[in-house]
């Protein structure tokens, strides 16, 4: 707590080492979320067709 | 020159203040259904139906009134027809208060303007209008389509059951009747009259009623968004009689009146499961386009609110990512062949996501569910990391740098289910949020809103679990993917662990840990 409160707002920065495990870590994890981005990026990629439906349904 | 006597000329206002009953309100307002037409007084009745079950007693009726969006639509369209339409309506508005005490309640509160200053005469009004005042609907002079603008309370939020009600895409509009301010919370609602707009510009007209709570956009009549909408495209035939618009047309409309449309394709549910359920949550109205592929009819509904299912239930979207989405169980849509407020349940599975609209089965046309197809989100224009983007930046970096720091703390030996969730809101709406929790403490709130500097709206990844409380991460929407700002971290919980982790997240983002 002391130590959240010391650095408090600031720009936090993390050791070399941590860092490192960081990134070596999310490396393994880009399998698990590649499918979920992926399915992201699906919904973003319009085309034409995408545009042109015809929305009139009469009642 | 002579200027004609105001009963030559002038028409004469006439207020008449009723018992409710439902059933009668059709005669109360004179309206017949025309020959040769289905379903005209269909929406009518889901109007009464809506107004009884919030407890309606009595009624008042403006018997001429001049509608803003009907004016238009009779100047556009009506005023050159044959038949010479009359370009008033009438407005009826609904109140839980019994008849015998409604006329003589609303004469002393306009007395009370005597005695009181306008702003205690204000509140007067107010704290009338939230106690008994249940909304407005305005009855327009076409036989076969006669309910106008109306804003109609939701049903009562419940949460009990199993299940919690949320109309978070509604917003509180003033009124005037007889010389007293009254106020309403709602979404507005129009049935379709095919003349000059159809679903999909009373769809846009609804979502864009709900924006101008958060921005300063014009007020566009319905008549107005259809004529947007064909000036620059017209794939379909003549913009009036309305004939449906596109999907690009209806985009082109929202751009021309100053928002920004956010269109995504349905290709996968849990995904698009996420965008309904984040958009809601934010209180931005997402229009829904709908669709019977075989049968070749797409339809456009807007949503008003959302049906979760409390307590939390996991919906395991990968290993250790609870997707909070998962509760959505239902929508409430605005749909102008049917009427207001109406549950609409969700399911699917893989690539698909299906809608059921209760109560459509009374149109006795094909009554299988709606695929959803697309989701049509009218946002500011300086929102660049919209939903999907949102999304994308929680899944692929923050729940895995989450996980990561709670195996650094050794917090966790196993691989926990993180539950997450996207919204954005405008930063005041997010500073109030945490000011009524009060596991969020006030230092926390405090180094928030003296050390941030804010963009319009800030984008939000909550991330938590029961063992180590909810991490808040706070984005720049006006950055981009390639560019994002991350503008701090926020502990919402008060132990040492949750702290802890925060501090790491913030470190490993190389942003703010927002505790001072």
């Amino acid at each position: 707590m002391a130590k959240s409160d010391r650095k408090s707002a600031e720009q936090q920065t993390m050791d070399e080492e941590t860092k490192q495990f960081f990134e070596k870590e999310l490396e393994r994890w880009e399998a698990v979320t590649q499918p979920l981005v992926d399915a992201i990026h699906d919904s973003e990629r319009l085309s034409d067709k995408d545009y042109s439906i015809r929305i009139n349904t009469r009642g | 020159m002579l200027i004609p006597g105001p009963d030559a000329v002038l028409p004469r206002q006439q207020l008449e203040f009723r018992a409710f009953a439902k059933g009668r309100l059709a005669d109360l307002l004179k309206l017949v259904a025309p020959p040769l037409t289905q379903h005209a007084l269909l929406q009518f009745g889901f109007i009464e139906d809506h107004v009884a079950a919030l407890g309606c007693q009595s009624i008042a009726i403006e018997r001429h009134y001049i509608d803003k969006d009907y004016i238009e639509d009779h100047a556009i369209f009506y005023s050159k027809s044959l038949y010479p339409y009359p370009n008033y309506c009438q407005r009826v508005h609904f109140f839980k208060i019994t008849p015998d005490t409604l006329e003589e309640t609303i004469t002393h509160l306009v007395h009370e303007g005597r005695k009181q200053p306008p702003q205690q005469h204000a509140e007067i009004c107010a704290r009338f209008s939230d106690k008994s005042y249940l909304g407005f609907s305005v009855i327009k002079p076409l036989a076969g389509c006669p309910v106008g603008r109306t804003v109609l309370r939701p049903p009562v939020e419940v949460n009990e059951g199993g299940v919690q009600s949320l109309y978070s895409c509604t917003r509180f509009s003033k009124t005037h009747f007889a010389g007293i301010e009254l106020t309403v919370n709602g979404l507005v609602f129009q049935q379709q009259d095919t003349g000059v707009s159809a679903c999909a510009t009373t769809a846009i007209w609804s979502a864009l009623y709900k924006i101008r709570d958060l921005e300063e956009v014009s007020a566009a009549t319905p008549a107005q968004i259809t004529l947007v909408a064909a000036r620059h495209a017209m794939p379909f035939g003549r913009p009036l009689p309305s004939e449906g618009l596109s999907t690009d047309q209806m985009c082109l409309a929202i751009h021309a009146l100053g928002v920004s449309p956010n269109l995504f394709r349905v290709d996968d549910f849990a995904t698009a499961r996420a965008y309904l359920y984040s958009a809601t949550k934010s209180g931005i109205p997402s229009v829904l386009i709908l669709g019977r592929r075989q049968q070749d009819q797409y339809h456009a509904v807007t949503i008003a609110g959302m049906e979760i299912r409390t307590p939390h239930v996991e919906a395991a979207v990968a290993p250790g990512m609870d997707d909070e989405a998962g509760d959505l169980k239902a929508l409430y849509v605005h749909d102008d062949r049917l009427g207001p407020y109406l549950s609409a349940e969700v399911s699917g599975e893989g690539r698909v996501l299906t809608v059921s609209i209760a109560k459509e089965s009374v149109l006795k046309v094909a009554s299988t569910p709606w695929t959803l197809t697309h989701i049509l989100i009218p946002m500011h224009g300086k929102i660049r990391l919209s939903f999907s983007s949102m999304r994308e930046i929680t899944v692929r970096y923050l729940l895995p740098m989450l996980h990561i720091a709670i195996q650094k703390l050794q917090l966790s030996s196993a691989k926990p289910a993180i539950t997450f969730h996207n919204r954005i809101v405008r930063p005041q709406e997010y500073i109030r949020e945490l000011l009524d929790r009060f596991d969020v403490r006030l230092q926390c709130i405090d180094a928030l809103r003296t050390t941030v500097p804010f963009s319009r709206y800030v984008g939000i990844a909550r991330m938590g679990a029961p063992f180590l409380e909810s991490v808040d991460v706070l984005f720049d929407t006006t950055s981009t993917m390639r560019n994002i700002i991350c503008l701090g971290v926020l502990p919402v919980g008060t132990s040492s662990n949750n702290w802890a982790l925060a501090e790491l997240l913030a470190k490993a983002l190389g942003t703010r840990l927002l505790a001072a």
